[in-house]
């Protein structure tokens, strides 16, 4: 079990798929909270201080790529791993090439997710 | 000797009127000076006018123009073009234009040959269409598969913890997420070809109030205003719900897009209205956006042609048009450059 308290921060525009990745992830021992867009998450951050964050990327309307930017440009919250989750990646790798000041996230998760392998890359940055 | 003469003559002709592409033969005005029997029982008998005004029912030469090209450098030329039959079908051509000159070597008319190339274009559309419906299905399977997995979980894990409301929570999201195929796979049938419509009795005045709903919310910020003119006596048709929604929501994204894209004017309306009469019902949807120039209206319903660039797929209109002739209806689209587009809808009260 990893040490308490550790928080992860789900961010998905469809509530089914934030319930089931806080289900799983509570019963692997960690707090989870969650949010519906870039905009809720980044309050979530203020507020709830998570030590990772789970983030589908293609939300409407780009909220998911502005939020990752806001994040990785911060100085303050760069650090808090961002493992991103998503359908496609395109976008978001096209988005990462093209801004060389953006660093690239933590860890990539293709849905369906693979749970072992979200669980072994969380255990992998926070324990 | 003369009888051979007039043989090889006859049978020239018989290979120009028989050839199964359309041949014309025009002067340097693009003027029609002969034609031959395919293109005369498609585009009628037009020798004397100009090949603009039979092909593209328009008052310009096309720029560029194939015929012109071959005119001034004596080279054949090719392009492909839209062209209207006189019944107003669009018809897909692969134009050439080849010289024809006198025994000096001058170049004294052109001939311009059009193969018929719609059905291939067609074949090729449904396949480029097939393309990008696969593309946005399959990423919104992952999504929906990633909640019946979720949905998994839950019921299984609430089983072993014997939480009855977590098994709950899991079936209840199992069955969401088969709601939403089963959504997405009637979708998939709608776009297909051959999708008989499911009839039932629809309010018109009711639909148009859902749909303009749906563009409320952005009317500010896109600076439209958004005028609903709805007669609610209007009355009730047959149809096909759904498939009327998405007539209509393409019809004023449409218009939507026009005005958005249109820096001429700060502030822009659209028109939303509904009237009833004896047989059918009329929906129009008018916007003071940029308009058409006479090609972009012509080949508005065409699958894959849109003014939009890269935001466009050029499916929406076409569908649209599908739709209303599935209906029994037609929509009919007037618009000039600078004096906005207006598209009407009709559709009989009875299906067909």
């Amino acid at each position: 079990m990893p040490s308490p308290n550790k928080k992860i921060l789900i961010v998905d525009d469809d509530p089914d798929i934030c319930e089931y990745l806080a289900a799983f992830l509570t019963d692997n021992g960690y707090e989870a909270t969650t949010a519906k867009d870039g905009v809720e998450a980044l309050e979530k951050v203020e507020a709830e201080k998570p030590d990772l964050v789970a983030l589908d990327i293609t939300m409407p309307e780009k909220s998911g790529v502005r939020f990752y930017r806001d994040m990785k440009e911060d100085p303050k919250r760069k650090a808090v791993p961002i493992i991103i989750v998503s359908g496609v990646s395109e976008d978001f790798e096209k988005f990462i090439s093209t801004r060389r000041q953006v660093p690239p996230p933590e860890g990539y998760i293709h849905k369906p997710v693979d749970l072992d392998r979200l669980l072994a890359l969380v255990k992998q940055h926070i324990g | 000797m003369e009888l051979p003469i007039r043989e090889s003559q006859e049978r020239y002709r018989l290979l120009f009127q028989e050839a199964p592409c359309y041949i014309s033969i025009q002067d340097r005005d693009l003027r029609i000076v002969e034609a031959n029997r395919r293109f005369r029982e498609d585009f009628g008998d037009q020798v004397g006018r100009k090949c603009f005004e039979v092909y593209k029912h328009r008052d310009k030469a096309c720029a560029p123009c194939p015929v012109q090209q071959t005119f001034h450098d004596g080279q054949t030329h090719h392009s492909e073009e839209v062209v209207l039959s006189r019944d107003g079908e669009p018809i897909n051509v692969l134009v050439y234009a080849a010289a024809l000159r006198d025994a000096e070597g001058r170049i004294q008319s052109v001939m311009e040959m059009s193969a018929n190339i719609t059905e291939i274009r067609q074949l090729q559309s449904q396949l480029e269409s097939i393309g990008l419906l696969v593309g946005a299905i399959s990423h919104s399977i992952k999504g929906l598969l990633t909640g019946l997995d979720g949905g998994r979980y839950l019921l299984s894990t609430g089983l072993k913890k014997k939480d009855e409301s977590r098994v709950e929570r899991g079936w209840s999201m199992v069955q969401r997420n088969v709601d939403q195929i089963r959504g997405l796979v009637l979708n998939i049938l709608f776009y297909a070809r051959d999708h008989e419509p499911e009839w039932k009795i629809v309010c018109a005045p009711r639909l148009l109030r859902e749909v303009t709903g749906l563009f409320e919310g952005k009317a500010q910020e896109n600076h439209i205003e958004l005028i609903k003119d709805i007669e609610s006596d209007a009355g009730e048709f047959e149809g096909d719900p759904q498939a009327m929604r998405s007539l209509l929501v393409n019809l004023l994204e449409n218009s939507w897009d026009a005005c958005s894209a249109d820096e001429a004017k700060p502030q822009h309306q659209v028109r939303a209205r509904v009237r009833g009469f004896p047989e059918h019902v009329e929906f129009e949807i008018e916007d003071d956006g940029p308009g058409m120039d006479q090609e972009t209206r012509e080949k508005a319903f065409t699958l894959f042609f849109t003014s939009k660039g890269a935001k466009g797929t050029g499916l929406g209109l076409f569908i649209s048009n599908k739709i209303a002739q599935a209906h029994g209806g037609s929509i009919r689209l007037e618009s000039e450059v600078d004096k906005g587009a207006r598209f009407l809808v009709t559709i009989p009260r009875k299906r067909p």
